[in-house]
């Protein structure tokens, strides 16, 4: 178990792949390499290590990433 | 709580004169920490001035950059403006502080102060354009929450490139053309990052422990007798200060080895453990007992108030587990305080 898992299930995190058009921001912002880049569009690695933080829906250009962000 | 800044500058010692520049005079800083720097981390890791711990924003220099020179931008938090200027050691660049009121990057983005409106206005009432002849702005990676590189893009032509979790890989990153590993950009939560943060929970939970011992000595005195407070007062305050070690230092500290991911999980066999340990020490009486329940929901509710203190709980999960938690916590504090309210006079 990674040492920052939380609980399993509940982050909510909404990612549309069909959108994407691989600018690759989601996977260089997020704190926990929830995404990856993989053939030029973007991937899912771990939902369950998405802290809901934001960064990857405030950067996505195409608002392919929905995320219910808090303040943290 | 945010003073404006009429207050003391806290770079006076740090400012190495200043930098003439095509906007103007630019204050230059060094890369030494000095023991006032130091001290003054120390002192808000323990909440001192906590909120009054902020420089002027605005345009820095490090070395002797020119128009050439990279970009940083960071929050007007001093430590967070400390780290970065420490860490540019090696290069000349120009530091863009934030007015972030006071807070670290981080949170800040959380908030939407370190935020995309704030880094636009910078970039155009500081007149970026004409200081540096490139359109890059190295942003840290966390500040992402609040920053949308793109809109920054379009309304003021620079690019945002996000630079590494970490100030102390700023150097390595410029060296490497603006190249982040994957270690640069994953969050950790190592032990040592973790008990960065329990003084403050403990300073914070001081309050009530002193609350709550001058309330037991009152009530003790007044509706029992004295003796039975000086009985029990070594007990009464040495165990409550142990719960409170217990929840604000040992649970960071044991985190990722606590049963479960749930931070309630962790937190009850935590508090279970302490509540055996403690009994079996003191002597397993029904007072002593009764004492732990209440320290068990103390401990309890310390750890899941320590979700809000980490670089990996989402907010979803916390509201889940905090919500599921409360009747436990209830429980274990009302069965603990009757207990108390029926075993103290007899000292049993």
């Amino acid at each position: 178990m990674k040492p920052t898992a939380y609980i399993s299930g509940v982050a909510q995190l909404v990612y549309l792949p069909e959108k994407c058009v691989g600018c690759g921001l989601c996977a260089i912002v997020c704190p926990h390499r929830v995404f990856a880049m993989e053939g030029g569009k973007a991937v899912l690695r771990n939902k369950d290590l998405c802290m809901e933080c934001g960064a990857c829906e405030r950067n996505c250009p195409v608002g392919a990433i929905q995320v219910r962000s808090g303040v943290g | 709580m945010y003073e404006e800044v009429s207050g003391p500058d806290l770079l006076r010692a740090q400012k190495r004169g200043t930098l003439t520049t095509p906007i103007g005079e630019v204050h230059v800083v060094d890369t030494q920490w000095r023991v006032q720097d130091i001290a003054g981390h120390m002192g808000v890791r323990f909440g001192y001035r906590r909120y009054r711990y902020h420089i002027e924003p605005g345009i820095y220099a490090v070395g002797e950059p020119d128009e050439t020179s990279v970009v940083i931008a960071t929050a007007n938090y001093k430590p967070s403006f400390d780290h970065v200027r420490k860490n540019v050691e090696g290069h000349h660049a120009w530091i863009l502080v934030l007015d972030t009121h006071g807070i670290n990057v981080w949170c800040a983005a959380g908030k939407g102060t370190f935020g995309t409106g704030e880094l636009i206005r910078m970039i155009q009432t500081r007149n970026l354009d004409q200081l540096v002849s490139h359109r890059k702005i190295i942003v840290p990676q966390l500040g992402a929450p609040g920053i949308s590189a793109v809109q920054v893009q379009r309304q003021t032509g620079f690019t945002v490139v996000y630079g590494p979790v970490r100030a102390r890989d700023i150097s390595a990153f410029i060296s490497a053309d603006f190249l982040a590993s994957e270690t640069m950009r994953d969050v950790t939560f190592t032990f040592t990052e973790r008990m960065a943060l329990a003084p403050l929970e403990w300073v914070h939970g001081l309050k009530y422990y002193v609350l709550f011992i001058l309330l037991w000595i009152a009530a003790v005195w007044f509706l029992i007798d004295k003796q039975t407070v000086v009985d029990q007062l070594p007990f009464v305050m040495g165990t409550y200060m142990g719960a409170l070690l217990v929840g604000t230092a040992l649970f960071p500290a044991l985190l990722p080895w606590l049963p479960g991911r749930a931070f309630s999980v962790k937190g009850l066999s935590l508090a279970i453990a302490w509540m055996l340990c403690m009994t079996l020490i003191t002597g397993a009486t029904l007072l002593t007992t009764a004492h732990g329940l209440l320290q068990c929901a103390i401990i309890l509710f310390l750890s899941l108030n320590f979700t809000g203190s980490t670089t990996f709980t989402s907010l979803s999960g916390v509201k889940l587990e905090t919500a599921r938690s409360i009747p436990m916590m209830a429980l274990l504090a009302l069965v603990g305080m009757i207990g108390i309210v029926i075993t103290t006079k007899g000292g049993i």
